[in-house]
């Protein structure tokens, strides 16, 4: 493990074993749908931004390689468009008072969910179609 | 945790956060709830391999590139809150009211240029009626229009630079 690692310095989440045959995702592709994955993942429930960071990396069986401070913009977009909303957590225990904040879906949130799939699926038919690869 | 770790941690933050055309609350916020994710990977990294410096390290290459937060960060902050700090933020206060003052020469030439050029264009000949309003009142807001640009452009510029710094 350590020895990959080595090998991968710029790994944000250390990749584990049964992960690393997979392709990798970079941050480059992943910027026009960052948004609705984020929903979708908040969508499993609440959780702050280094606990949506782990099930995004989960999620994509390791492929998916960002850099986890890119994770607030998107969240604090998400917030200000109302789709997010975020409490401060009680208990700060082992990081110098500073808070971490838990996201959770409203319900506009849920909608616009509901249409990011939509999209995509629409999205992946039509080049999917083009590109003779069909999902 | 030693107080270095958290120095370093904290300024590497504030270098994606401290210039943020945003208000000191959102800036608050965002120092706050990015150190504690910074804390938390140092921790796990700490836990991994047992070196300060090689956890501190990680935890850099974990987050990302300053620059390119800062890049990413400004486009999560409200188009009204950058105005209006742009407006009404702390310094280059001079430079901000000669903003408004080139706006508002502008707009006051244009006053007087648009009936000016309504009344050429509708007369057939200079009369001594119509001879103020072309004559003096259109060069007039020419000037005044053209003056209020230039202020308006050479403030704006000094805002952005200012911005910059």
């Amino acid at each position: 493990m350590t020895k990959e690692i080595a090998k991968d310095p710029l790994t944000q989440i250390n990749r584990q074993t049964k992960y690393k045959d997979m392709q990798e995702i970079s941050g480059d592709h992943l910027r026009g749908h960052l948004e609705t994955l984020i929903l979708s993942i908040l969508d499993q429930g609440p959780g702050h931004g280094l606990e949506i960071s782990r099930r995004l990396h989960d999620s994509g069986c390791g492929a998916l390689r960002l850099k986890e401070g890119s994770l607030y913009p998107a969240l604090y977009r998400l917030e200000n468009s109302g789709l997010v909303e975020a409490a401060w957590e009680e208990e700060t225990k082992g990081r110098r008072g500073a808070r971490r904040r838990i996201y959770h879906l409203t319900a506009k949130g849920t909608k616009a969910l509901a249409k990011g799939r939509q999209e995509w699926q629409h999205f992946v038919k039509i080049l999917g179609g083009i590109l003779g690869a069909p999902a | 945790m030693n107080n270095v770790v958290l120095n370093e941690l904290t300024a590497h933050l504030a270098e994606a956060i401290g210039s943020l055309p945003a208000s000191a609350a959102r800036r608050q916020t965002m120092q706050e709830e990015l150190l504690a994710h910074l804390l938390d990977i140092y921790d796990e990294e700490l836990e991994q391999f047992k070196d300060e410096r090689t956890a501190l390290d990680r935890t850099k290459q974990r987050f990302g590139r300053p620059d390119e937060l800062r890049g990413e960060l400004v486009t999560a902050v409200p188009s009204v809150e950058r105005l209006i700090l742009l407006i009404c933020g702390k310094g280059s206060i001079m430079w901000r009211w000669l903003w408004i003052v080139g706006v508002l020469g502008m707009f006051v030439g244009m006053g007087f240029v648009m009936p000016a050029v309504h009344q050429l264009r509708s007369a057939d000949a200079i009369t001594p009626g119509n001879r103020f309003g072309i004559g003096v009142l259109l060069p007039f807001g020419v000037v005044l229009t053209l003056l209020g640009l230039g202020v308006f452009g050479y403030s704006l510029h000094r805002v952005f630079r200012a911005g910059r710094c």
